[in-house]
């Protein structure tokens, strides 16, 4: 019989394997999280710290409709540009798994787009959707609408826009991760459908979609998280404006934090978002069960 | 393969290490470490500057960090927040009164008292008061300029209007003609789209027009909104014709992102600040200078602000950190600075008035217009509550830009607002 | 086990089936309207300031100032902010692509007491906003006197290489059949040795994946940079693009848009060179029958 010392057991080694996280976490991690959850607590303004017990967030909740507004234009924002976005990268990953020519070059001019730099990037864009000059509009208008939307400066359209602008990232990471799922997924399902007689949808449908769940998965949960932090762009395209239409949750965060010295209502901001996101995933992976389906999952 | 990777691994790690050293050139040395921001050109100027410092003092090392704008305050923050600001550092006069508030400076007044060759009378008023909180003098201000107009030189002669230089000298640069020109300017294409526009403001000018009428937007001590004036209000109403019923000036919508700008030749008056000149020597399309903000019914008004040079409280080398500071607003220093790069209006009354300064060899040549600027120019009544009334009044403003209020509204509504954001926040 | 067999068998047999040309066209459609803001790019980096924004567009521009090329390189120290980004990237990317590997093996593979609770501490770090993490974070840093150095760029890299990978990767390991490992091990192999010899080559295409990401995000990340380094030598090249935006909006476009492409190169070449390594290269063998 063979006794098993603790270096043997799989568990030290789970532990053994995780511990670069482990260390990183606990020297850089917690001690800041936990830091700014104390100060979500408290005033302050780079000067003064005062304890203020729960004010923050009874402010935030109650009286403030900026921080509504916030989570309404973020909220609104991720309802359409994560499913959008999803599916986007996800046909434009299956379409570019066929063995055309080219096929290296097309793969790049998708993915460029992600890599301009964020300052570029929203130059470039204000310029799109200029509303008398942009291209968007000189588009629409040869296409026969008369007066299309003034974009960036009307409060009804600059969240749609920028919805429109994340589409142009779908070539991006997203994509690739699809890309490398589809790579992943071995001849031999298509091969055994096909002698099943299936043609082309069904075996998009039953044997690539179940075998990309865990790929959809992730991208799932990390475009909500995401996208519910957008923050660069906006700060450089339109300050959160006009009206604060674009007035993106971690955009109101940051204001408070640098703009107004009011760190610690930004914690408490901070922490809002950080259940939220938390409720969110927790719902995601509880729902994961049904539907993502692993190969090598541990029972 | 394993062992050049290993190589490789050790090399890069080398390397690492190395970079992070302090560089030679700090070895017997007293480094200070000073911070602004700018853009390329501007990093020129302040490598000069620093240069010219370092030639003087061989003992003393400058180590410049040049921060991009966008992100400026927030390392600062960080670094003021950590204890770890740099000795000397720059910033916007509209922050300082809130950083000078919660005690981040250094007053200044025992390096006055002992420092026989620096004389604030060597200063014009405005700029000592500027660095000026609650009595304390904290800093000297740098890029220093008030807000004038950029105008095209060669669209005013091609339509045949007078130069607004030439009727400034008359005494007869009025609104009224300002107007005139603005609308003469403005032209459109076949489709009736605008390819041309006479004026463009920005939300500063609110204050521009406000004072030419007679009104203001805050008390001068910073602590009430009075917009609610009839003078205020038809200032406002002005500038909102100017877009809306002129249509001198284009929308929001249309102007954004610099669609129209001064430099591409499609504004024939910018309203912009002193200090923006050195961009426009870029231009070879058509000739332009400087002309003052034009006379209103209230008679002649001018901006001005600079920006604080300022030393952090808790520096280890205050007397090196005072050198750098006595250079960089020294006469030598704006020389510099001010004359031969022109980023800024001088602080020093004997720089104002040097011939270098009043004749230059690239536009903008017509610098009698910066004399005149200090006798009229104001100050903004800026304060620690600087950066929360502006919430309120941007939002408001954006709507009056946006012709969806009119001025008598707008200035109605939002004098209250404003009123509860200048309050302080309670402790 | 049975052999591989020689080459993998062709998925599409017939040439120019309708199927390829309908790919074609929407690739090709879709390309065009994707690149038309890049080709505005590219050539706005070609123009002035002055006839940057000239109307009616100008495409192809009349006259081509390729000094801004030239420019942006050298307005500002930019091979020094390359050399310091390529090491420090270089640096990091290995760092994330092992320890992430060896992270999401231990969360993929083994089950220890907490894993679940320790997973979602793992995700929870992407949660919350940075924006309030920043200044204790950066006060630890100073505290260890690495500020103004590299170290807070990199040593991060080497604990664990952030959610983000671990998660990615994790979810590749949970789809290798676990069958493969048990195999190795009744021949004797230890647990780092199934790390190595069996998840590592089977999840190139991820390893891939991850470089790439870790590429670009330590290639293009501001906000470290901008906190953790003081000296004017030591700055990036995403901190130096920044720069060429003015605080006040006065952008000198063209010089950014031309330093921007100067930026993009690298990791566009490194996607180019690292697309032949998504080519299937992987059977699955024996395994299903």
């Amino acid at each position: 019989m063979r006794t098993s010392r603790f270096w043997q057991r799989p568990a030290f080694w789970g532990f053994l394997f995780i511990s670069p996280w482990l260390v990183g976490y606990l020297l850089f991690t917690l001690g800041p999280m936990l830091g700014s959850l104390g100060l979500s607590f408290c005033r302050y303004d780079l000067a003064n710290l005062k304890a203020v017990g729960a004010d923050n967030y009874v402010r935030l909740f109650t009286k403030d409709p900026l921080f509504w507004k916030a989570l309404w234009n973020t909220a609104t924002y991720t309802l359409f540009a994560v499913p959008l976005g999803l599916t986007g990268s996800l046909l434009l990953a299956v379409l570019l798994n066929h063995k055309v020519r080219g096929l290296a070059l097309y793969r790049t001019l998708y993915y460029i787009p992600s890599l301009v730099p964020a300052v570029a990037t929203a130059l470039l864009w204000n310029w799109v959707f200029n509303a008398n000059f942009g291209i968007l509009n000189n588009s629409l208008r040869s296409a026969g609408i008369a007066h299309p939307p003034a974009w960036l400066q009307d409060p009804n359209w600059a969240l749609p826009a920028f919805i429109i602008m994340s589409l142009w990232g779908i070539g991006g990471g997203r994509m690739i991760i699809f890309l490398a799922g589809l790579q992943g997924i071995s001849d031999s399902y298509y091969e055994a459908a096909e002698l099943d007689g299936a043609g082309a949808w069904s075996k998009f449908r039953h044997v690539t979609l179940p075998m990309l769940t865990p790929m959809i998965f992730f991208n799932m949960v990390l475009g909500i998280v995401g996208s519910f932090q957008v923050f660069t762009t906006a700060y450089i395209m339109t300050g959160g404006g006009p009206a604060n239409a674009t007035l993106f949750y971690v955009l109101y965060l940051f204001r408070q934090a640098f703009e107004e010295f009011r760190m610690g209502y930004a914690s408490a901001m901070a922490w809002v978002l950080f259940v939220i996101l938390l409720a969110f995933t927790g719902i995601q992976f509880w729902q994961a069960k049904r539907w993502v389906h692993y190969e090598g999952e541990l029972r | 393969m394993k062992w050049l990777i290993g190589i490789l691994f050790a090399a890069g790690l080398a390397m690492l290490i190395w970079r992070s050293l302090p560089p030679p050139e700090e070895v017997g040395r007293t480094t200070i470490r000073y911070m602004a921001w700018g853009n390329p050109e501007q990093l020129d100027a302040e490598m000069q500057l620093v240069k010219e410092f370092e030639r003087r003092r061989p003992d003393i090392h400058v180590r410049l960090t040049l921060v991009p704008g966008s992100a400026y305050y927030q390392k600062l923050q960080i670094m003021l927040a950590s204890g770890t600001a740099p000795d000397v550092f720059r910033c916007d006069h509209y922050q300082f009164p809130a950083y000078a508030h919660r005690g981040y400076f250094m007053p200044l007044t025992k390096f006055l008292a002992a420092d026989k060759d620096f004389r604030l009378d060597d200063y014009f008023d405005h700029t000592v008061r500027e660095g000026m909180y609650k009595g304390e003098f904290y800093g000297p201000s740098v890029l220093f300029g008030s807000r004038v107009i950029y105008y095209n030189k060669t669209a005013f002669a091609k339509e045949g209007l007078i130069d607004p230089y030439v009727l400034y000298k008359r005494g007869e640069w009025t609104m009224d003609q300002f107007l005139e020109a603005a609308k003469r300017l403005t032209k459109y294409d076949e489709r009736g789209m605008p390819t041309h526009f006479g004026v463009l403001a920005n939300v500063l000018d609110a204050w521009t027009f406000v004072w030419a009428f007679g009104g203001d937007i805050l008390t001068p001590d910073g602590s009430r909104c009075v917009v609610d004036s009839p003078q205020a209000v038809e200032g406002l109403r002005f500038m909102q014709d100017l877009i809306h019923k002129h249509h001198v000036s284009p929308s929001a919508a249309e102007s954004a992102m610099m669609a129209y700008t001064f430099e591409s030749g499609r504004i024939a008056m910018l309203f912009n600040w002193a200090g923006q000149a050195p961009i426009y020597r870029t231009i070879r399309d058509f000739e332009w200078d400087v002309a003052p903000i034009p006379r209103g019914p209230a008679g002649r008004i001018s901006m001005i602000k600079g920006n604080q040079l300022l030393m952090y409280l808790n520096t280890e080398h205050p007397a090196e950190a005072w050198a750098f500071m006595k250079f960089y607003v020294s006469r030598d220093g704006e020389m510099i600075l001010c004359t031969k790069l022109r980023r800024g209006m001088p602080t020093r009354k004997d720089v104002a008035s040097a011939r270098e300064y009043l004749q230059s060899t690239q536009p903008p040549f017509q610098n009698d217009v910066w004399v005149d600027q200090y006798t009229f120019g104001r100050e903004l009544p800026i304060t620690d509550r600087w950066m929360f009334w502006q919430r309120e009044w941007n939002k408001e403003f954006e709507l009056l830009m946006l012709n969806r209020v009119t001025a008598h509204e707008m200035a109605r509504r939002v004098t209250p607002a404003i009123d509860i954001s200048l309050t302080e926040e309670p402790w | 086990m049975t052999a591989p067999p020689a080459t993998p068998p062709p998925r599409r047999a017939a040439p120019w089936p309708l199927k390829s040309i309908l790919v074609y066209l929407v690739l090709t459609t879709g390309a065009m309207i994707f690149c038309v803001p890049l080709f505005w790019c590219a050539s706005a980096a070609l123009k002035d300031m002055q006839s940057v924004f000239r109307i009616p567009v100008e495409w192809i521009p009349r006259e081509w100032h390729t000094e801004n090329f030239k420019n942006a390189w050298t307005v500002l120290p930019f091979p020094i902010f390359v050399v310091n980004t390529l090491i420090v990237t270089c640096f990091a990317v290995v760092g994330q692509v092992v320890s992430a590997s060896l992270v999401a093996y231990g969360f993929a593979r083994f089950n220890f007491p907490g894993k679940r609770i320790l997973f979602v501490l793992v995700l929870s770090t992407m949660l919350l906003p940075a924006q309030v993490t920043m200044i204790p974070v950066f006060i630890i840093w100073q505290k260890l006197g690495l500020v103004d150095t590299f170290a807070p760029l990199t040593i991060p890299a080497y604990l664990g290489g952030g959610a983000f990978t671990i998660f990615l990767l994790r979810q590749f390991y949970l789809t290798i059949p676990r069958e493969l490992d048990e195999a190795a091990m009744i021949d004797g192999c230890s647990y780092f040795g199934i790390w190595r010899h069996i998840i590592l080559p089977l999840s190139r295409p991820a390893l891939i994946t991850v470089l790439l990401f870790a590429f670009m995000a330590n290639w293009d990340d501001f906000m470290s940079p901008l906190i953790y380094l003081h000296s004017q030598e030591k700055l990036t090249v995403s901190i130096g693009l920044r720069l060429f935006q003015d605080q006040y909006g006065q952008t000198n476009l063209p010089l950014l848009m031309a330093a921007s492409v100067l930026h993009i190169t690298p990791v566009v070449i490194i996607f180019l060179i690292g697309q032949r390594y998504f080519i299937k290269g992987i059977v699955m063998t024996g395994l299903k029958g």
